[in-house]
């Protein structure tokens, strides 16, 4: 499956899952919403975040 | 004239809150057909409140540092008695508040008297302000541009002096952004610091409200009735000040970083550091935006989407689809960063940095060339705010405005809790001449 076509299926599946309706004209927008915001979380799976929490050790303020 | 000028005469008697009140209306009545700032004018709640400022006065009882007044609040404010609409269709036939929002009875509480709600982006999900419903506000510099947003109306009509405050809230920029092309001065205060309560919300991990106002010394006073905890700086001293470059120095307009210079050289700021994650910070904050802010209105894009605003309404369904491991990761990152901010303002008191990349546009204006490529306006007008949104930080918007040319902004940015200093800097500043809202040209 290319990354396009991923893209689209999650969007038609958490919609399904969630039962909120697509309408065919809309689909497309939100496709490319979704689209932008993958691209946005491959940038941040990306990122070597270490093993800590920041602030984790740390009492509340 | 000045918040500042205004209260003082209300409390020596020189002039009526009711006086004052009057001719702020009747500035509205003359000047909203053509910029569209309010969605909403309270006359005769207006009237009543600068009546009791006066018999307050009349009683030489001092009805605050705000007496008499009048200010606007962004239409996702409660104000008792009316329908909090958000700029939305969606929300019109919801009960009206039972109660004013925390910050409009924290400034009437100081005397100050709201005159009426303004336009924004719906939900306040944009850097616009131009509203399927209500349709666009007009920049009061240039009627035939953008006033940016989402508190596109609040900015306008500051900008415009037909009032000297209003009450905004800021996101991702949504204050920072307006108050920057209209040429006036804003505050987005550290996350968590003034209380949201009756704020229409967006994203609860990144909302914020705050004060536009046309002066520094206003900003600083009409922050100040909001902010319990504020107190101004003890000790004057020399902040150390430091220019954002790498990502805050690219993809915007000659006459923007022009803006940079100007602060910077009156700020001896010579040090140009770099944020190493600064455009992950952006995309943390955009996904985490759509995600929250689209499970916020997933039940109402269920039954009722077709009466969003398509600009709004595409992105928060996509949000409301957002795989849960993206915006946990978004979360994550967003920990990382707040802790190199943190850092970073070990050695630096105040950053420096653009508002936005380019002045108002057009309305309806869909791309901008920059270095010679075509870019998408509305997603990137808030691409130097967002990073900062990411790590909770006080930022205030300080404006350059040049004859002859588009008001721009630039961010004084500060440590968690600076916002005394912040606000000290943004008066230091505009004494000296090198910020200041300056005169708004009168639009045909």
């Amino acid at each position: 499956m290319t990354h396009d076509a991923a893209v689209a299926a999650q969007v038609d599946a958490a919609a399904a899952l969630l039962a909120l309706p697509l309408e065919a004209e809309r689909r497309a927008a939100v496709v490319a919403a979704m689209t932008r915001l993958a691209a946005f979380a491959a940038d941040l799976a990306a990122l070597d975040l270490g093993a800590d929490v920041p602030g984790a050790g740390e009492p509340l303020p | 004239m000045t918040a500042a000028a205004i209260a003082a005469d209300v409390r020596a008697k020189r002039r009526s809150a009711r006086d004052v009140t009057v001719e702020a209306l009747a500035r509205i009545r003359a000047r909203n057909a053509e910029l569209n700032a309010f969605t909403g004018v309270f006359e005769r709640r207006a009237l009543e409140r600068a009546e009791k400022i006066d018999a307050l006065v009349a009683q030489d009882r001092d009805p605050g540092p705000l007496a008499g007044v009048p200010f606007a609040a962004k239409n996702l404010f409660d104000v008792a008695g009316f329908v909090t609409r958000a700029g939305a269709k969606v929300t019109a036939g919801d009960p009206p508040a039972a109660r004013d929002a925390d910050a409009v009875a924290a400034w009437e509480g100081s005397g100050a008297v709201l005159v009426g709600v303004t336009n924004m982006d719906e939900f306040a999900y944009g850097f616009v302000t131009e509203n399927a419903h209500d349709g666009p506000t007009r920049n009061p510099h240039d009627a035939e541009r953008i006033a940016g947003g989402s508190s596109g109306g609040s900015a306008a009509a500051v900008g415009a002096e037909l009032v000297p405050l209003a009450l905004a809230s800021d996101t991702n920029g949504s204050i920072r952004v307006p108050a920057a092309l209209c040429g006036i001065f804003g505050i987005r205060p550290t996350y968590g610091r003034l209380s949201r309560r009756g704020a229409y919300p967006f994203v609860e991990s990144l909302d914020t409200i705050g004060p536009l106002a046309r002066t520094a010394a206003d900003l600083r006073l009409s922050y100040a009735s909001l902010d319990p905890h504020f107190r101004p700086p003890a000790v004057p001293f020399t902040p150390r000040c430091a220019r954002l470059g790498g990502y805050f120095d690219s993809g915007l307009l000659p006459e923007a970083r022009r803006a940079v210079d100007t602060v910077c050289t009156a700020l001896g700021a010579t040090t140009v550091i770099e944020l190493a994650h600064a455009r992950e910070a952006r995309e943390a904050a955009f996904l985490i935006t759509a995600a929250e802010g689209g499970a916020l209105h997933l039940d109402r894009l269920r039954s009722r989407a077709g009466e969003y605003d398509p600009a709004t309404r595409d992105r928060l369904i996509a949000g409301a689809l957002t795989p849960s491991a993206w915006y946990l990761r978004a979360q994550r990152f967003a920990a990382v960063f707040r802790a190199e901010m943190a850092r970073t303002f070990a050695t630096h008191d105040v950053l420096i940095a653009p508002v936005t990349p380019y002045p108002a546009t057009l309305i309806g204006q869909k791309t901008i060339e920059i270095d010679g490529l075509s870019t998408e306006i509305r997603p990137n007008l808030g691409i130097f705010t967002q990073p900062i949104t990411l790590a909770g930080c006080p930022v205030v918007s300080v404006p350059v405005v040049v004859r002859g040319a588009l008001p721009l902004g630039v961010q004084l940015i500060g440590p968690a809790g600076s916002e005394s200093l912040l606000l000290a800097v943004a008066e230091q500043l505009e004494a000296h001449g090198a910020v200041g809202a300056g005169a708004v040209p009168v639009v045909a």
